[in-house]
């Protein structure tokens, strides 16, 4: 008799309501709730009620195409049926979702009403679905200019400034905050509040369950609207143990590793890196990116543990040719699951993954920063910033002597640029299903490997 | 082999920056201080076949020690070579997650569970590998002026924070300076403290004015703080306060005193601060770090904290920690025939008695402290029909008469039913063995809900799994050698360390201090020594040590001060 028969499984279905007044950010919050859950493996989807707007309009109301901001004035009958029409069909396409996964849904809009909130509440609560709100509230007028310019130049619907902020202007006759009402107040919600004098002000209601607190101390640490930043990555220089073909390890710089860690302030220069720009560099306690650090004009260098490689385990210090020799089993299991393949006494991806959660949520509080990693751990954080799948994200590769420059952006995919030093090295890359190391070959059995070249 | 496991432990062999170009002094090492983990107390053949989870008998060092390990230790002074259980990496100044020194000033009136707030972040911090330590001046205060029954009057003067009070505050300043003194050492004496806690009323604006002044905007090396954050708890749900002032009149200040005395004495003390309260402005004082902690964390408001990791990682914490109603319970398994880490057996028929006595000892338990605490006992608990005298389910509390009154009122919170929603929850946790699910059985048959924990999955011991002490210290001598050493940190080959354990197990300790009700873990004894050391704020060293039997069943209870574990027996 199985003793499953006494465990009740019970799934909690969440959906998090963005809140707030339009260009406050929300769909640059909601594509960050679901990069991060994707990232640590929750299943996530975005419910866009733009999206949903648009597509109504496209198929049915042509003359509407043309909206003006008077669409969004809520004395226009006729448009507002439109607006309630998108959230029901969000809201149909949402309990279609939640009856074949389980997880979190995003719901995009700006539900900036008190009782278009209790609406949403109880039309969720039937499905079994608990609401969590998360309201993005700013009065600093110059924040949200930039971010009307940023918009201007992603949004689908093409609109200028004046026609936001009429949008804007129309909203706000029927806006109500969170935390004011009374019948509010055993909501689940954070808000967050950037205020005129550039203090940033929080406040948190009612959390209930571990993942909803998860959600919501994720999105506190978001530097959300805030312009364009730049985030630089690269491997170490060309290591010894690179050169003799060897995993993991703690080895020096070959002379070529050197050459490249000379070159690194003359490329960021290039890139119109000035001195007095406040930049911190990240690297991980292990020698080879210490030296590769070592040249940088920097005010920082903070090593962090978490940035350390992949830890082979056994495996450590072997060769590919060894390890496939040795344990011929485990080579083959590596390759047909590399996410979750742990090397003996050793990590796996995602175990990397789980530890580089803390660096993470710092890096999406900081700017101007340059880490230099390892090649498994550059991996991931690639896979965070580019939404790569977690099962393609070991496969991608990443050429030594290399800086990649990483435009995040509030809107929009990143801006990727490779940046060669043009210093010859070895290659690290190690195809599916062989023991060799290189990428020069142009056949390659693994369309994952090339997601970074083609993403430029 | 051997020769591997030594190359991969040389990787991990300290590693010191000379250079100063870099601009940071915290270069990092691994932890590694195997003399003060084995200094004083050595690790004995038979205590290393405890930690592996092997074999072994019980002696009588071991009992003695065990009295010992009953105490909650997060009022004690850590050692500059105390290791924490959660600690990801050790730095040269000791100071972790490049935060630089944290001073946490507490606020608020009399009977708003400062005292609780500040334990449970010395706690968590002190988990995580944060020298940390709480200052209150409460003790400061006792030691100087004991408060007397009948002369309690005239300790007012000095009870309130009232500037315009002279005398009193006279009085107030020799004992905050005598703590504000030692905080200013702890800071300096030790390059490796981090976090102080600062436990008083500090609620003027002029007392937090000051604090802030004199502790913030410091560098390194001196006695200041990097960044000072106030915490203020805010109690308006009348029920809370009512049970705080009762938990306020039997503490230390009136040990001695009648009760009703003692209450009348400290409802003044509370009137009078009231006067003089000002709560932290969101204008006013806008430019502090600030975090308004409501009703036990059913609300936080978050100003100017965007500073550190650490500091981030102290509001997760706080989002996280509840107003606890109910009790943790430890136990193991039950028995199963050849009871080895491979095998994923059943429990033989000496291990079903087990699970059964064990679902009496704990649901009568819960009983009873339930109807020692209720207004009004639930009639529909029926008595076992076998007249044993034992209730057949769990006693329902005020909570859930509550509940049912608010069903369907829609202006009222429905409280769904969740694990640990309110304190009527009663819940099992168990590790995803056969073993450990057997012994929650009888729990599921009497209604009560039993969960699968993935995190209490036991210690991984890699390649020494079942093997006997002797063999393992013939087949891996060096390794052995080196494991008893560090056993907290040791992981032998494909196996995990009782630290790879602590960290995958982080989530469900947050869990754990979210939860309201009674929870029961069901788990190795490798798991459940995690889950104490947290709860009673045990060392590095300590964990791998502790022991659990199968006689007893140990009850964890919450406090303001520190937490309480006991015994109970199976008999």
């Amino acid at each position: 008799m199985s003793s499953n028969n006494y465990t009740n499984k019970k799934n909690l279905n969440i959906c998090v309501i963005l809140v707030g007044l339009p260009c406050r950010g929300k769909t640059f919050i909601s594509n960050k709730i679901k990069t991060y859950l994707t990232w640590v493996m929750i299943n996530c989807k975005i419910f866009n009620i733009g999206d949903y707007r648009r597509k109504q309009l496209g198929n049915v109301l042509d003359e509407f195409i043309n909206v003006d901001s008077d669409f969004y004035n809520a004395e226009n009958v006729e448009a507002l049926k439109i607006r309630l029409n998108s959230y029901e069909q969000a809201l149909d396409d949402m309990t279609k979702w939640f009856q074949t996964n389980e997880g979190v849904a995003v719901l995009d809009g700006t539900s900036s009403t008190r009782e278009h909130r209790k609406w949403l509440l109880e039309r969720l609560r039937k499905q079994h679905i608990e609401p969590v709100f998360v309201e993005s509230y700013c009065d600093d007028q110059e924040l949200i200019n930039l971010n009307i310019q940023e918009l201007i130049k992603s949004s689908p619907d093409k609109k200028d400034f004046n026609f936001y902020e009429e949008k804007i202007k129309n909203y706000i006759k029927v806006y109500e905050s969170l935390n004011q009402f009374e019948d509010e107040k055993d909501y689940t919600f954070v808000k967050l509040m950037k205020m005129s004098n550039g203090l940033e002000q929080a406040v948190i209601n009612k959390v209930q369950s571990y993942l909803e607190s998860k959600i919501l101390f994720y999105v506190m640490n978001l530097n959300y609207l805030k312009p364009s930043k730049v985030i630089w990555l690269s491997r170490h220089g060309e290591s010894v143990y690179n050169v003799e073909k060897k995993i993991g390890g703690d080895s020096r710089l070959s002379e070529r590793g050197l050459l490249y860690a000379r070159k690194i302030p003359k490329l960021l220069k290039e890139q119109g890196f000035d001195e007095e720009n406040q930049m911190t560099a990240w690297t991980s306690t292990l020698v080879r990116t210490n030296e590769t650090a070592q040249y940088l004009p920097f005010q920082q260098v903070l090593p962090w543990r978490a940035l350390n490689e992949l830890d082979a385990g056994l495996c450590d210090g072997m060769t590919y040719e060894e390890i496939e020799e040795k344990y011929p089993e485990d080579f083959k299991e590596r390759d047909d699951n590399k996410f979750e393949y742990r090397y003996k006494g050793g990590e796996s991806y995602k175990d990397v993954v789980l530890r580089l959660e803390p660096v993470m949520m710092e890096l999406e509080r900081q700017s101007n920063i340059l880490i230099i990693t390892h090649q498994a751990v550059l991996r991931c954080i690639y896979a965070y910033f580019m939404n790569i799948p977690q099962d393609q994200s070991p496969w991608v590769a990443i050429p030594l002597h290399t800086l990649i420059k990483l435009e995040v952006r509030p809107y929009g995919a990143c801006k990727v640029t490779l940046i060669k030093a043009n210093i010859p090295a070895v290659s690290t890359y190690k195809e599916k299903g062989t023991s060799s190391v290189g990428e020069n070959s142009d056949i390659t059995n693994n369309s994952s490997r090339n997601l970074l070249t083609d993403s430029l | 082999m051997s020769n591997q496991l030594k190359l991969a432990a040389d990787n991990h062999q300290p590693r010191t920056r000379k250079s100063s170009r870099f601009g940071v002094l915290e270069s990092v090492k691994r932890i590694k201080s195997s003399e003060s983990l084995t200094s004083g107390r050595s690790v004995t053949p038979n205590t290393a076949a405890a930690i592996l989870g092997q074999p072994h008998t019980d002696t009588a060092s071991t009992l003695q020690r065990k009295k010992k390990t009953l105490l909650d230790q997060v009022h004690f002074k850590q050692s500059s070579t105390y290791i924490s259980p959660g600690q990801l990496y050790a730095t040269e100044s000791g100071r972790l997650f490049h935060a630089g020194k944290i001073l946490i000033v507490l606020v608020g009136l009399p009977a708003r569970s400062k005292t609780k707030l500040g334990v449970a972040l010395t706690r968590y911090t002190r988990w995580l590998g944060v020298k940390s330590r709480i200052f209150h001046v409460s003790d400061y205060r006792r030691a100087m002026f004991p408060l007397i029954e009948g002369d309690g009057i005239e300790d007012l003067e000095y009870l309130c924070a009232d500037s315009t009070n002279k005398k009193g505050m006279a009085y107030r300043h020799t004992f905050i300076d005598a703590c504000l003194k030692d905080i200013d050492d702890f800071f300096f004496d030790d390059a490796s403290s981090q976090i102080a806690i600062y436990d008083a009323l500090n609620i003027t604006y002029e007392e937090r004015n000051y604090l802030n002044e004199k502790y913030s905007k410091g560098t390194k090396g001196d006695t200041k703080a990097n960044t000072v954050l106030f915490l203020e708890s805010i109690v308006t749900d009348p029920f809370l306060l009512e049970r705080n002032i009762d938990i306020a009149i039997k503490s230390k200040d009136y040990a001695f005193w009648d009760l009703l005395k003692a209450k009348e004495h400290f409802l003044k003390r509370i009137e009078r601060n009231s006067a003089v309260y000002e709560e932290l402005d969101n204008k006013k004082e806008a430019h502090l770090s600030f975090v308004k902690y409501i009703n036990y964390g059913d609300s936080l408001w978050v100003n100017n904290t965007n500073h550190s990791y650490l500091i981030n990682k102290i509001i997760e914490f706080l989002m996280n920690l509840k107003e606890k109603k109910g009790r943790v319970y430890l136990s193991r398994c039950g028995n199963s025939d050849s009871d080895r880490y491979n095998d994923d057996e059943v429990l033989n028929k000496e291990g079903i008695c087990f699970a059964k006595k064990l679902t009496d000892v704990v649901i009568n338990r819960i009983n009873y402290l339930r109807e020692k605490n209720s207004i009004e006992v639930d009639p529909s608990v029926l008595i076992d029909s076998n007249g044993n005298g034992h209730r057949t389910s769990i006693l329902k509390t005020q909570a859930s008469i509550e509940r049912n009154l608010n069903m369907g009122k829609s202006d009222k919170k429905q409280i769904s039913s969740h694990d640990g929603a309110d304190e009527d929850s009663v819940v099992v946790f168990s590790a995803p063995r056969k073993r450990t699910l057997d012994t929650a059985q009888f729990f599921g048959k009497r209604g009560i809900p039993v969960r699968t924990k993935l995190e209490l999955k036991q210690l991984n011991p890699g390649v020494i799994a079942d093997m006997s002490l002797q063999e393992v210290s013939t087949n891996y001598p060096a390794e052995f050698k080196e494991f008893l050493k560090e056993p907290y940190f040791y992981r032998f080959s494909k196996g995990e360390s009782y630290h790879d354990l602590a960290l995958r197990m982080g989530s469900l300790i947050f869990e754990i201090e979210r939860m309201n009700g009674d929870v029961l873990i069901i788990a190795h004894e490798s798991a459940l020594r995690i889950i104490y050391g947290y709860l009673m704020a045990k060392s590095a060293f300590d964990i791998p040590l502790l022991e659990f039997d199968r006689k007893n069943v140990i009850e964890i209870s919450f406090g303001h001060y520190e937490n309480k574990a006991i015994k109970i027996p199976i008999e």
